[in-house]
């Protein structure tokens, strides 16, 4: 099947503004209906912890990070805390494809082939993570991308009027026991890092390995120069 | 292979819908939409006596994977809300078509429920997904 992808590439930029601009595309697609799939690439000016739209962070958890200079925003999706520390974030705005689990299969396809690009053997996980974790990174699930059994890429998905946008985060380091820390859990949990899986790369090696992994899957991925607001 | 009890309507957005002998309307989502959704951690229902519109959001529905708007099957009022469902909302995942119904609308047409999908039709409808899905 080939699907033409348009791909914003906005570097660094604040977590609200992150956030806003994600949301923004979500509204902006679905008031004018538009069918062309939007692949977005960003990071992150500071390190920031983000967190699902329905859940809420404890004081001590909102001391620890403004002791340690970590902002704190609130995701349009779902799901648990993620520290965003030098990672990558994609998110991808498009029409509904089918049920939630047909989404994350869809949008995982294009991320597989380009882990692949990387020498990275990714896939969805099968394992069901706990309901209530408060650490996305706790447990791979049905929505992440795990490379033998530790995940690499954990996701959360929106779905409006027949939309839908999904985002998720790939560690480029480490960020674990910070994230613990922040938390205030005890048990670091097993995910992984691109650094663990490829030494040395950078935020554009994976950058231009999903893009390439896109296009493979799909045929056609255009840069944007605005930020898919047009 | 999801449970599409016989007795009752379904949507395309995966709500099933109830007809009691008074005219009121239960609603809930089906076992496929739970099984889909993974662990519901969150429900926003609409609020008692409240308007809500066929086709249109009335709430909102949280799980581990995705957070889904709730659509309403028929226009009318907001008669009943399952308030332990919402605070227990574990219960949508346990017995979707029981303990786990969202709310009772009391029509403005009633003929709207007749307008749903029947059981056979909703099967379809998912065998059709599965066969894009599988393409």
């Amino acid at each position: 099947m080939r699907t033409n992808w348009e791909l914003v590439n906005s570097g660094p930029t604040d977590a609200l503004q992150n956030m806003a601009i994600d949301s923004a595309i979500l509204q902006h697609s679905i008031a004018i209906r538009r069918q062309t799939p939007i692949l977005r690439f960003y990071s992150w000016t500071q390190p920031c912890l983000s967190f699902g739209t329905n859940r809420s962070l404890s004081p001590d958890v909102l001391f620890r990070c403004n002791n340690s200079g970590v902002q704190v925003v609130q995701r349009p999706t779902g799901g648990g805390a993620v520290l965003h520390d030098e990672d990558l974030t994609y998110s991808v705005v498009a029409p509904s494809v089918g049920g939630v689990l047909e989404t994350y299969r869809w949008v995982a396809q294009g991320l597989i082939e380009g882990f692949a690009k990387l020498g990275i053997t990714a896939d969805i996980s099968q394992h069901s993570g706990p309901a209530d974790a408060i650490a996305c990174f706790a447990q791979p699930t049905g929505a992440d991308l795990e490379v033998e059994g530790r995940k690499i890429c954990g996701s959360a998905q929106v779905r409006r009027n027949g939309w839908f946008l999904q985002h998720g985060s790939i560690p480029m380091h480490d960020v674990r026991a910070q994230t613990c820390q922040l938390l205030g859990l005890s048990e670091v949990d097993s995910s992984t890092c691109l650094n663990e899986l490829v030494p040395g790369a950078e935020s554009q090696d994976l950058i231009e390995a999903l893009t390439e992994g896109y296009a493979s899957v799909w045929g056609a991925v255009a840069q944007l120069s605005s930020n898919g607001l047009d | 292979m999801s449970n599409v009890p016989d007795e009752l309507r379904y949507t395309r957005e995966h709500e099933w819908a109830r007809l009691d002998e008074t005219g009121k309307v239960t609603i809930g989502i089906t076992d496929f939409a739970q099984e889909q959704l993974g662990d519901v951690v969150y429900l926003d229902l609409p609020a008692l006596e409240g308007e809500v519109v066929a086709g249109e959001s009335m709430g909102e529905i949280e799980s581990t994977k995705s957070v889904s708007d709730l659509y309403s099957p028929l226009t009318g009022t907001v008669d009943e809300v399952n308030t332990e469902c919402r605070d227990n909302p574990a219960a949508v995942n346990q017995d979707p078509y029981g303990t786990g119904w969202m709310v009772v609308i009391n029509p403005t047409d009633v003929e709207q429920f007749d307008e749903l999908m029947s059981s056979d039709e909703y099967e379809s409808f998912l065998a059709e997904m599965a066969g894009e899905d599988a393409n």
